[in-house]
Formats: C-alpha cells, structure tokens, sequence
C-alpha cells in the first residue's frame, strides 16, 4: 500500500529514515525500502517536515567527534580528575557517576573521558598481533644483577649515560636491601598520631601557613614529591565551612617524605579542635587494620590511638591518615575534603568505633 | 603475570599510541619498566593491594601501565624542551586536549538545541535511573562514545544491548518533542518515556 504523499512524517517514519544504533537497527525488507523512498519524497517536498528531519539529524549525526575541537576548562569541571582513574572503576560509585554524569554534557571533560574509555576497549586483529610478536619481559627476579634492569631505550642513549644507570641501580638496590621497603598499617597510624601530637604541641612547626587551598596546593605542587592537591573548589564560603585550613609541611619518614596538613575543625559549640591529614605514596605505607568500612572502591580502616581518633584509606596512590580528638558520633574532619566535594555532610555521621564517653565530648558534639 | 601481561601491553601500546610512537622495541621496554615497578619491595605492594582491593587488582596494574608510560614520554618531552622542567602529574598533559575555538554561529545554535533536548530529558524522565538514562544519552550523542564503551563505564550496570535500548526510548521521546507530537499522540512527555520498555538489565 503506497503512503500518502500528503501525509507528514511520523516518529516511526523519522526512526525509519536515521536508525542511529547499529544493533538496534531494524532491517528494512524491499517494501520498506519503497515506503523510505516516499518519505523521502514527502521530506523533500515539506519545508515543515524538512526542517524537523534536519533537526533530529543534527542530534543523532553530530559532527564527528574526532575532528571537534576540545573545548577549554569550565567552571564547572572536577579538578585534578584522571579519567582512566574512572573508567577503571577506581573511584567510589557514587562519585564516578556524578563524575560520568558531568562528562556526559562536558565538551571539556567528554573528550578526556572518551580517551580514556578507548584505552580499555578490546584489541584490534592488528592490535592482537602487535601484542603477539611481542618479546616476553623478563622475569625480575629480587637480588638479580641490575644490569638486566636496563630497558633498551635507555641504553640507546650511549654508553655512558647506561652505565651511569647501572651505578644509580645498583645504589639503589643496595639501599632499598638495607632500609625497610615501607610502613605497616599500624606503623602508618603511629606516624601520623606522633606528627599531629607534636604538632598540637608546638614541636612540628608547618612550613607554609595558610587558610586558602588554592596557596596550599601552590606549596604541594612546588614542593610535594609526589602530586597531591586538596579539593579547591568549595560551596561553602570560608567562614561557613567546618573547618579552618592552618597549613602543612613535609615530614621524612622512611627515606621518603609524607605531607602533614593541619586544619582546625570547628564543633557545634563554636569552639575549634585541631586535626591533620597526614598523606604518603601508597609505595610507603598502605592503609590497613583497624576496623573497616568498606565501600566498593575504597575501603577506610578506623581506629584510636593514644587518644586520638585515626582514620586511613589507600586511594590513587597515595594513603591518607586523619587524626582529631573528635568522638565517634560525628565524621566532621572528613568535610575538609567532602565539603568541598559537595558531598553529604558528615557532620551527623557516626564512626564505625564504639562510642565511648569522651571527656571532650561536650565540647565537640 | 602472564595472565595480565595482555591487558598491560595494551595499555601500554594504546598509551604510546596517543603519543604518537608505538615502536615495538619501545612498548618492550615499558613493559618491562611496568614489571620491575610492579616487582618493587619484592611484590608486597602488590600482595597487600590484591588483599585489600581484589576486585580491583587488574585496574592497579592497568594505571600503573598507563602512568607509566605517560611519565616516560612526559620526561622525553620536558628533556626535549629544556629539561629542567618540574615533573608533571599525569593529570596535567592530554594528548588529545585541544584548545577552545570561538564557536561558530552553528555551534551556538547547536548549543541551543542541545540544551532544549537536555531540558526535555531532565523533566521527562522519572524513576531512579533517570540520571543513567541521560547520562547515557549524551554520552552516546554527545561523545560520541558506543554503546559497548558506554556500557563497560562504572555506575551503568547494563549490558550493551540494555545501553541501545536506553537510546532508542529516549529517542523515540525526542522525536516526540521534534515532530510536536503531530501524529496524533497527544500523550504527555511522561508518558513518551514510558511507553517503550525500559532496558534490559544484566
């Protein structure tokens, strides 16, 4: 039966003219191709249909995305985000899809995601092969000469510069044999009680003060050996947030160097105690112990320690550890970073730890 | 290690990739960079992360391939332009990163309607996955991204099909809104939304 040349085109009929998901598409039969050739038709003789045929075309063909241009920074981008981090699933559910939901509308942030995506899809034939012919890596075995720690790209660069590495090789392997590769859980938790103690008590002076994370992450990234930068952005005005940034400075631990924050956290009663955050590569030390709460991505282990109130998680390569006086029915120290976040406030949130009676309580809650 | 030597390689490759060198001899040698990181401490970084965090074991040896790689090419660059650059994190250099270009009148226009189509979504759809099946939407339009590299993303929790499917309801609900609901389908937006069943879940 032929379709009225009159008749304007329908949402089947668009479907029919621009089937965008390939696995979705319907398979036209040779009737189907007739009545597509007369919707052409009636399309190509109606300015009104014409124009809404362009405009649904508009949406589902877009320019290509490989030729458009990536568009700059918004106000409104995540800082500080590694996209493969995402893709990975290395970020907490909750937060990778708000941060997908951004990406989604982002022409900034779209395109960084999609990059990421493309690193995990399956290999191509060529792909496949590439991977074949492949050599084998060498097993490291610990102890082994450093000569065979050698990759080819380095000694392409002469003679001397390779046996300038075997030396800092071998300085290298004599020294991680003699110095304990890296912290314990427990050990991580002492250091970073022992820091914010002596802190509290005058004796760990900081080497930047300052109450603006902008200036804080300035310092990190000047003088953190590894890349480390507070959430910047924070709903909240200064004096609204629960907390006052005091500053930070380095501490050596283990041959390495952790960053020790200071901030005072304010309790309900308008008074301040102090707290830290006390972070080190995860190479160093990897949060554990303690009791856990674990989410999908990260698992955060709570604990008390001379009196203090410890939490610390591993995430992104780095390992945090939280020290305050605050009792256990509230997670307020959490907000120097969630506030920022714009995550829920855990002000009303109680730790996984036996509420006992804390002295300060009064104070705090 | 030889299970995951295949996932590494590929990151490794797809990484020096978008750097513009995939030398064979070159990926060889970041692999074997990778296993000497991963075989640092004699693996106990690696046992204690594989006891903490299972499931993500393999996207640990994933990033560290992918870092990896960047740093070696973001060290090659800073040595080519002075070298006395101070490191940067992997954060701070995209290949792919473009700069903005004043948007032509067309883009504007296509802005316009991109938001009119947002708006439509953001009041039309209901229910818990509502900001799924947008995201999803604009990921699949606006990025330009498959339904498979959709459906692979932490937060969907659908199979490929069950993304397509998401795609062709909200589809058929945005040629509602262009066609202005002619053909006689006086039903609200609501309703378009509902009328297709909803995707398949896995």
């Amino acid at each position: 039966m032929s379709r009225p040349l009159s008749k304007h085109i329908d949402n089947a009929e668009l479907d029919a003219l621009m089937p965008t998901v390939p696995e979705m598409a319907p398979t036209l039969d040779g009737s189907s191709l007739d009545v597509t050739r007369e919707i052409r038709q009636h399309v190509t003789a109606c300015q009104e249909c014409r124009e809404k045929v362009q405009q649904y075309l508009f949406l589902v063909s877009p320019q290509p995305t490989e030729v458009r241009p990536a568009a700059a920074r918004g106000p409104d981008c995540p800082e500080d985000i590694d996209w493969y981090d995402v893709v990975l699933g290395l970020w907490p559910e909750f937060k990778a899809t708000q941060l997908l939901a951004h990406a989604a509308v982002c022409d900034h942030c779209g395109p960084r995601l999609r990059a990421a995506t493309r690193l995990e899809g399956d290999p191509t034939p060529w792909e496949e092969s590439f991977l074949a012919e492949l050599r084998a890596p060498s097993n490291p075995v610990p102890g082994a000469n450093a000569f065979w720690r050698l990759p080819r790209l380095q000694s392409l660069k002469g003679l001397t510069a390779a046996l300038a590495l075997v030396l800092i090789a071998g300085a290298l392997t004599v020294r991680s044999s003699l110095l304990p590769p890296h912290l314990s859980g427990q050990e991580f938790v002492e250091f970073a009680v022992a820091s914010h103690r002596q802190h509290a008590q005058g004796r760990l002076a900081l080497d930047v003060r300052s109450d603006s994370q902008q200036a804080l992450n300035e310092w990190f990234k000047a003088k953190s050996p590894f890349s480390l930068a507070l959430p910047a952005r924070s709903p909240l005005a200064a004096e609204q947030r629960p907390y006052r940034l005091e500053g930070a400075r380095l501490v050596p631990v283990k041959a390495k160097t952790a960053v020790f924050i200071a901030y005072q956290l304010q309790t309900s009663t308008l008074q301040t105690t102090a707290a830290s955050l006390t972070v080190i590569p995860d190479s160093v030390a990897v949060a554990s112990g303690g009791t856990e709460a674990g989410f999908k991505k990260v698992t955060f282990h709570y604990s008390t320690a001379e009196g203090y109130k410890v939490v610390t998680w591993s995430l992104h390569g780095l390992t945090y550890a939280l020290v305050s006086s605050e009792g256990n029915k509230t997670q307020r120290s959490c907000m120097v970073c969630h506030s920022a976040l714009g995550d829920r406030d855990l002000s009303g949130t109680a730790t996984p730890l036996p509420i006992t009676p804390n002295p300060l309580d009064p104070f705090l809650q | 290690m030889f299970r995951v030597g295949k996932p590494i390689g590929l990151v490794v490759m797809r990484t020096a990739s978008m750097w513009g060198n995939t030398s064979r001899s070159l990926v060889e040698d970041l692999i074997q960079a990778i296993y000497l990181k991963l075989w640092e401490g004699g693996r106990s970084l690696l046992r204690e992360f594989a006891v903490h965090r299972p499931d993500a074991i393999l996207g640990y040896l994933k990033k560290t391939a992918a870092n990896t790689t960047h740093d070696y090419f973001k060290h090659l660059h800073s040595q080519a332009s002075g070298g006395n650059n101070a490191h940067v994190s992997t954060l701070d250099v995209e290949p792919e990163a473009g700069q903005e270009v004043p948007g032509s009148q067309e883009r504007v226009l296509f802005g316009i309607f991109l938001n009119e189509i947002d708006e439509h979504l953001k009041h039309g759809l209901t229910g818990p996955d509502r900001e799924r099946d947008r995201t999803i939407f604009w990921l699949y339009f606006r990025q330009g991204m498959s339904t498979k590299e959709i459906s692979t993303l932490p937060g969907i929790n659908l199979s490929m099909k069950g993304v397509g499917s998401v795609i062709e309801r909200l589809k058929y609900a945005i040629r509602e809104q262009i066609l202005g609901k002619q053909s006689g389908a006086e039903q609200d937006t609501e309703q378009d939304l509902k009328a297709i069943p909803a995707p398949i879940s896995y």
